[in-house]
């Protein structure tokens, strides 16, 4: 073996594989892992609050299940699916785009829950659809009224109020 | 001795693929992370019910709140007598709203149901408030005890869970 051969052989037996410690990163990870259990949701309901919608606090701790979402912020502005249909008036009304936005969809509820269940029979009475709501706190009961009313006269008369948690 | 102790070397734990599965962990609970406390309260709209008149059945409680800004009438009965008159003006009235239908609660046991008409220029915040404090008792006051039609002992935590609003304007 020529001498430049055996140096070659020597360089490569020197440069042994240099171990990273990455202990300190697992320790950060681990406390990642720690906070983000902690704010871990089990719910179907992802929600996008909309601007101007400032959330009453409760202590419920009722979890939220996936359903249409109402908003309505300070300015009266409604807010279907997170889209805006239109602004209501200081009463509340002025709805009536919302009105048929709300039978078009119990109506697709009710055929895909039929779909779902063929058993059931047509005539029976329908089943109350479910509707999360999230007004601004300082919204007057009028308006969150004739939301009701709306909400309710489609067929989704079971209200969700999604209130923010006490410890927030 | 020391020949020996050198070949029993501490064997290193191979933690890479628990490491792996950890981090993939950590992507998905990124993902599903909800970093606003939310939860809801829930309500309906009325419906109507048929009371069959029986002279050996119990009357329904019927409860009524009538929320002013200022106050709460608590009233009962078909024909919606007042009971009695909460006034609002700090948190520790309604402490007194909850003793109230804690009392109402423990008489009758098996009714879920209370009715609630607010004014209108109620702000929805104090409405929240107020839905919150009556669905169940306050951990400081423990269970409510009270005996339902079949003359069972039943034991509570749910005061009136049922809320329903006579809204619909």
């Amino acid at each position: 073996m020529s001498s430049f051969a055996k140096k070659i052989k020597l360089r490569r037996r020197k440069k042994e594989p240099t171990e990273l410690d990455i202990t300190s990163l697992l320790d950060i990870l681990t406390i990642l892992l720690v906070f983000l259990l902690r704010s871990y949701n089990a719910t179907d309901l992802k929600l996008d609050v909309a601007q101007g919608v400032t959330l009453p606090t409760a202590q419920s701790q009722d979890l939220g299940s996936y359903a249409l979402v109402l908003q309505v912020n300070k300015k009266r502005e409604l807010f279907f699916n997170n889209k805006l249909v239109t602004q209501l008036d200081v009463t509340g009304k002025g709805g009536s785009d919302l009105e048929k936005l709300l039978t078009v969809e119990a109506e697709h509820q009710r055929k895909e829950m039929a779909a779902r269940h063929p058993a059931s029979q047509p005539d029976s009475k329908p089943v109350p659809l479910k509707i999360n709501l999230l007004f601004d706190k300082d919204l007057p009961y009028e308006v969150v009224g004739n939301v009701l009313h709306l909400a309710a006269s489609s067929g989704h008369s079971k209200f969700k109020f999604i209130v923010q948690g006490k410890g927030q | 001795m020391r020949a020996l102790r050198k070949k029993m070397a501490v064997p290193k734990l191979n933690l890479v693929p628990i490491m792996d599965s950890v981090f993939i962990f950590i992507f998905f609970l990124l993902l599903s992370a909800q970093f606003v406390d939310i939860h809801e309260i829930q309500g309906d709209a009325p419906v109507v019910a048929t009371f069959e008149d029986s002279k050996h059945k119990k009357e329904p409680l019927n409860l009524v709140l009538e929320i002013a800004n200022d106050s709460i009438n608590v009233k009962i009965g078909l024909d919606g007598r007042s009971y009695k008159k909460v006034t609002l003006e700090n948190d520790h009235q309604l402490i007194e709203l909850h003793k109230i239908l804690s009392e109402l609660k423990a008489s009758n046991i098996d009714e879920d149901s209370v009715i609630l008409k607010p004014a209108r220029n109620l702000p929805y915040g104090k409405l929240v408030v107020i839905m919150d404090s009556i669905r169940s008792v306050a951990k400081e006051m423990g269970e409510i005890t009270g005996t339902n039609t079949k003359g069972e002992i039943i034991k509570t935590r749910a005061l009136f869970p049922q809320i329903i609003f006579e809204t619909v304007m």
